[in-house]
């Protein structure tokens, strides 16, 4: 398993030079820092269309969503929903962009691609997909994953998730990623051949490991225990921003009721006649307010979503930060368990050489029923443990090397990825500020105009 | 039943030059205005009366003084009192303190001149008195006797301090109201019921309005059987049934969106707490969240306020919920007299149908007599004679009454009407005034709410 920096045969090289984003403010900033860095980590190998497409900057945009049925693995008709990505490169000299690729994937094809690279980056806190089910609705969203309101949600979820990919500086230059974007037919078997589902430690492993470990770099168990409270905390918002939607949405539309009543009395006031016409008329210009605050919520609303899917996004992200630290548990079981066994190998070899039985073993049990063993016996035995000590020696200066180049380099990816979270939730909390400011703006000029109203009766 | 103008007994007098209420504005300017109406509307009763002024003299001194200042009346405090009731048994009530104040036209220093305590009940008692002699005015009513419309938050409790409150404003409101009406505001018991504390009851009883009140069930009986009543009553009847139903269902509206309204700024409470939670995670950004949160927690306890001030703005709606009942009472009065009127001309005509048959011979309508007349014989001649003088006696009685029904009814009418036109100025005033203070209640709500998402903003763009 390799654990050393980018295998150069998944890696693109040279390393792009701009990897962009879509037009996305926030991100593109984000982008074009990190870009920055990819370009220092530039090395030899390389080929010639790789090249090219790296060096100029790309655009990738999840454009189109569409319903399609199949046939599934089991023969059996389903429904699935396709995504339509293209790729645009754009010229240097007059920002024209140039559709370079274009083909269609599925939310498997998406799940394929990151349960590769959480194998052979394991050392990156890998970007998370948008969520699989609807979660945290409040009660006007439908909960059905074919709702075109959730489809398109996912669809932007799903073109952010390839634009992290494009602009983390290690992962935008992976061969299958790249491949991802360009070859439509024949992608999965070539995932597949990676042979990555076999390199994957198996849960069981990693669930012992973290139990086990004795020395886990305290720097990793902070990080986990902090992975925990930020996702306790960001559902704890969600739900709270479901609630506050909710309540919002109740008031909004009752005020659609204060409209119906000033519509009938609008109507007694005109059958009074004389003067009051004027009244009636002011109170349907005052019920047409009404409808439309009532009604502008669901606006109001919609932008909004967007708002929690950004907190949704670190919410998976923490998983992606304990998967790191799981890694590293694993990695350090195993070297504390190559150590034990070294030592014991170890003992077992002074004793055989001094001649003191101190540790039990079947050869001291066979020897006290069977007699001593010859010292030729003796002889080889002690070569065979010696040349299991040398390697084991070696593999644990190996696994040192390895666990401590995991530690550094997966620590430089988390310090990239917090710099990220702290800049991506600042910005997500102004706008929901933002957000509210113009709602109470927008409040104010309904009442204004109903103010008008009124004074006019 | 005396139905004239003002009964000059029941009147202060002169009319009073500038009765004044609280320096409420809408309220102040209103009262204006009717004054100025008042002062037009006297000199006619003054010369018709002259010589009752002449009789009233020495008590009217202290009440001309009285009345020639501006007046200010206000029901300043609220206590709880325990007594014992007509039955004897220990009772908690509350007692009302109204002060009036004259004020010095010179210098507009204001004089406390009378301040006593009343309750609920005395402001009842006094509202049924006016009700009985003034039945041709929408007098104003009182504000609601147990809490209703309540959301959530209120309580529905009588005792309640914010009840106890709200009902202190209304009832300083309805003796405004009755100051500032040209008519009402010259009651004899009005005046006393703001400077005569004891024996007060006992005074109002005194005048036997009790006596001279209509009994529903004749009101009713007429409301159903009246044949020609004036059509722009029974049209004020259906407007005040549906301006009922109209205010109603507003306040519904109303409390449903301040609960709602109420939900949604305490759950912003919720979002402080986990802003709190997320700074005891954050290195960075803790700060930031903390004082957002702090933004949020001022935002989600500012509706308390909000709610109080709306709670106003419900009360006026209330009001002409009430006033509609005043409406309906004076049409009530119109088809009673109405119907008296139809009652008595149809006896009238009967009357005279029976004396044409008596004179002419011919009996064509069923009576009594003509039943024993053919049972037991002709009646003689005298006793003919005796019995048409009777009846043409009556039948003169019945014209004169008639007359003056008649006469009567067309002034109700008339002085009705005017304060029904009155009225309606009034209502459209104040509704359009409520109207504009809830839109600018909105709008500074919506102000605050900027106002405190700016300072988060702030808070977060720091982080």
């Amino acid at each position: 398993m390799e654990q050393a920096p980018p295998d150069p045969e998944r890696q693109l090289q040279p390393a792009p030079l701009e990897p962009l984003g879509s037009p996305d403010a926030g991100l593109g900033a984000a982008v074009g820092k990190e870009a920055e860095g990819a370009g220092e980590e530039s090395s030899g190998v390389d080929t010639m269309t790789h090249n090219n497409f790296w060096l100029k900057k790309i655009e990738i945009s999840v454009s189109e969503a569409e319903k399609r049925t199949g046939r599934n693995a089991m023969n059996m008709q389903e429904t699935y929903t396709a995504y339509l990505i293209e790729t645009r490169s754009v010229e240097h000299t007059d920002g024209q962009s140039v559709l370079t690729d274009s083909l269609w994937r599925r939310y498997s094809e998406f799940e394929l691609l990151r349960s590769y690279l959480l194998v052979y980056y394991p050392h990156i806190v890998v970007p998370p997909l948008p969520e699989k089910r609807a979660e945290f609705v409040w009660h006007k969203l439908s909960a059905d994953n074919m709702d075109p309101d959730f489809v398109e949600r996912r669809r932007i979820g799903l073109e952010n998730f390839l634009l992290r990919i494009a602009s983390h500086p290690i992962l935008c230059r992976d061969k299958i990623f790249y491949l991802f974007l360009t070859q439509e037919g024949n992608w999965k078997e070539t995932v597949n051949e990676t042979g990555f589902q076999l390199k994957a430690d198996s849960r069981l492993k990693a669930l012992n490991a973290t139990f086990r470990v004795k020395n886990p770099d305290k720097r990793f168990t902070d990080l986990k225990h902090y992975s925990d409270e930020l996702q306790s905390v960001i559902s704890h918002l969600l739900r709270v921003r479901a609630r506050v939607a909710d309540r919002l949405y109740g008031v909004y539309k009752v005020h659609g009721n204060y409209g119906r009543v000033f519509s009938e009395w609008s109507a007694i006031e005109k059958e009074m006649g004389d003067g009051l016409q004027s009244a009636g008329h002011h109170m349907d210009v005052f019920r047409g307010y009404m409808c439309r605050y009532a009604s502008s919520i669901d606006d109001i609303l919609e932008d909004e979503e967007h708002y929690a899917d950004q907190l949704k996004e670190y919410l998976f992200y923490a998983e992606a930060l304990r998967a790191v630290c799981r890694k590293h548990e694993l990695m350090q079981y195993d070297l504390e368990m190559a150590a034990q066994d070294l030592a014991s190998k170890k003992q077992q070899c002074e004793e055989l050489v001094t001649g003191t039985v101190r540790t039990f073993s079947l050869k001291g049990m066979t020897t006290k029923l069977f007699g001593q063993e010859t010292p030729e016996q003796r002889e080889a035995r002690i070569k065979v443990l010696e040349e299991q000590i040398n390697e084991g020696e070696q593999q644990l200066k190996s696994k040192n090397l390895e666990g401590r180049e995991f530690v550094k380099n997966a620590w430089a990816d988390i310090e990239r990825f917090k710099e990220q979270k702290n800049r991506d939730l600042k910005e997500a909390l102004i706008s929901y500020a933002v957000m509210q400011i113009s709602m109470c703006k927008k409040g104010i000029q309904v009442w204004t105009n109903a103010k008008e109203c009124f004074s006019k009766m």
